[in-house]
């Protein structure tokens, strides 16, 4: 399912593909999210065959390019995690100022609350004051 | 005059919403966004160690056959690890930043929390009763005819401090309602976030435990059989496999989260579409019932007086 929102990638950015010809709105559009995330699956699924392969049934040609196509597809799976992460971080920090905000207006609504009975009990302390004052007056 | 105007208040209160269901509802979605929250973070440290540990078993398992003696395939096999590693680096540091983000809503879900247990209405009564008591002593140093009759009864006290719990048990509840009402862009965004960390982080995990079934297939189970070296430990562990094939595999800190993700997004969508429980409704009608009988206890007061 294709996430609802655009998440911008920063660094080795999959571009999102235009809409072909005659096709405009036919298909939805998916995000560059989207396609990292898919790339990322194929990648990691093409790293489990080769984890599945058994050293000792290859020759020595064929375990040179198994080996070498292991450190390749992991270094690309690092990449495309990066490419991922970054994308989500950026989206991320952006919205943090947002929930920031939220939680000292928060903190201070609960403030305010306290401060609504510190004042009832302030205005009571000074009416004891006062009556204490005349009683001792009289 | 008084009596109107604080019939006035409870009223003007009362359209706000009824408070015990805006403060249910509040402790609802900060209980659910606490533990979805946490629940994120520790998927994310968990991805951490699954990322690093799928390449380095990856790369144990391609090992080549005999040691690299010649300098120039050395320097090439150390060059591609560095890059594996400098990528590893960075990824761990965008994970670490992405956990710090997700403690940022766990902050605001935590002060959410606070805010909804720190209702005024005990409180308050408790303070309006003083200030009667403190009105009355003075009432009596003052008056000058001493029969000594309280200014405030100890009846219309008592009502006073009740109905003065409930208002503001009632602007507790509206200044809930209203912080829902007002974050619910900002927090549905990052929930959207949230679950997109919480996937990628998923996948991670998932890829390392695919991976290190598929080399425990070959090397325990497929690879021993085709050689016809089995023997008891075999049968064990081609059990093993399978059932972990059939069953799943997934971690428990993985199965908490998803839980905590799908009561998040069900708590969310109810205050979001503004839905009521049947909990809720009872709960706010106990609130009115509790509400006639502070009006009406009032109203018994000052017949009397």
């Amino acid at each position: 399912m294709a996430t609802p929102i655009r998440v911008p990638v920063r660094r080795r950015s999959v571009k999102q593909a235009p809409p072909q010809a005659g096709l405009a709105g036919a298909a939805p559009a998916i995000s560059a999210h989207d396609e990292l995330v898919a790339v990322k699956a194929s990648l990691e699924s093409m790293n489990a065959k080769l984890n599945g392969v058994d050293p000792n049934a290859l020759s020595d040609a064929e375990h040179e390019t198994w080996s070498d196509e292991i450190n390749k597809v992991d270094l690309a799976i690092a990449r495309v995690r990066n490419s991922l992460l970054n994308g989500i971080v950026a989206e991320f920090e952006d919205a943090m100022p947002g929930i920031q905000a939220s939680t000292a207006r928060a903190e201070a609504s609960l403030a305010k609350l306290t401060k609504f009975v510190d004042i009832i009990n302030a205005v009571s302390g000074v009416l004891g004051v006062v009556e204490n004052i005349i009683a001792l007056g009289k | 005059m008084y009596q109107a105007r604080v019939l006035l208040l409870i009223a003007a209160a009362c359209l706000g919403g009824c408070a015990s269901v805006s403060v249910q509802r509040t402790k609802d979605v900060s209980q659910a966004g606490v533990a979805y929250a946490q629940a994120t973070e520790g998927v994310i440290d968990i991805a951490i160690d699954a990322s690093i540990d799928s390449s380095s078993q990856s790369r144990l398992l391609a090992k080549p056959r005999a040691p690299v003696t010649d300098q120039a395939s050395q320097a090439a096999r150390e060059g591609d690890l560095r890059q594996a590693d400098d990528e590893l680096v960075a990824s761990s540091i965008t994970y670490i930043r992405l956990k710090r983000s997700v403690s940022g809503i766990e902050a605001y879900f935590k002060a959410l929390q606070e805010l909804a247990d720190g209702s005024p209405a005990e409180a308050t009564a408790t303070a309006v009763g003083g200030l009667a008591d403190r009105l009355n002593g003075l009432n009596n140093v003052l008056d000058k005819k001493g029969d000594g009759t309280p200014l405030i009864s100890d009846e219309k006290k008592g009502a006073i401090s009740a109905l003065s719990k409930l208002v503001a048990a009632q602007v507790h509840g509206a200044i809930l309602a209203k912080t829902l009402e007002r974050d619910a862009p900002v927090i549905g965004r990052t929930l959207v976030l949230q679950e997109l960390v919480l996937k990628a982080a998923e996948d991670d995990i998932r890829a390392n435990l695919v991976n290190a079934s598929a080399r425990f297939y070959t090397g325990k189970v497929i690879g021993p059989y085709r050689t016809g070296t089995i023997d008891d430990a075999w049968v064990d562990d081609r059990r093993v496999y399978l059932k972990v094939k059939a069953l799943g595999s997934s971690p428990e800190a993985l199965t908490s989260a998803q839980a905590a993700a799908r009561q998040m997004q069900t708590v969310w969508a109810r205050i979001l579409s503004g839905e009521y429980s049947a909990k809720e409704i009872t709960a706010m009608l106990n609130e009115t019932r509790d509400l006639l009988a502070a009006v009406a206890a009032l109203k018994e007061a000052n017949v009397k007086k």
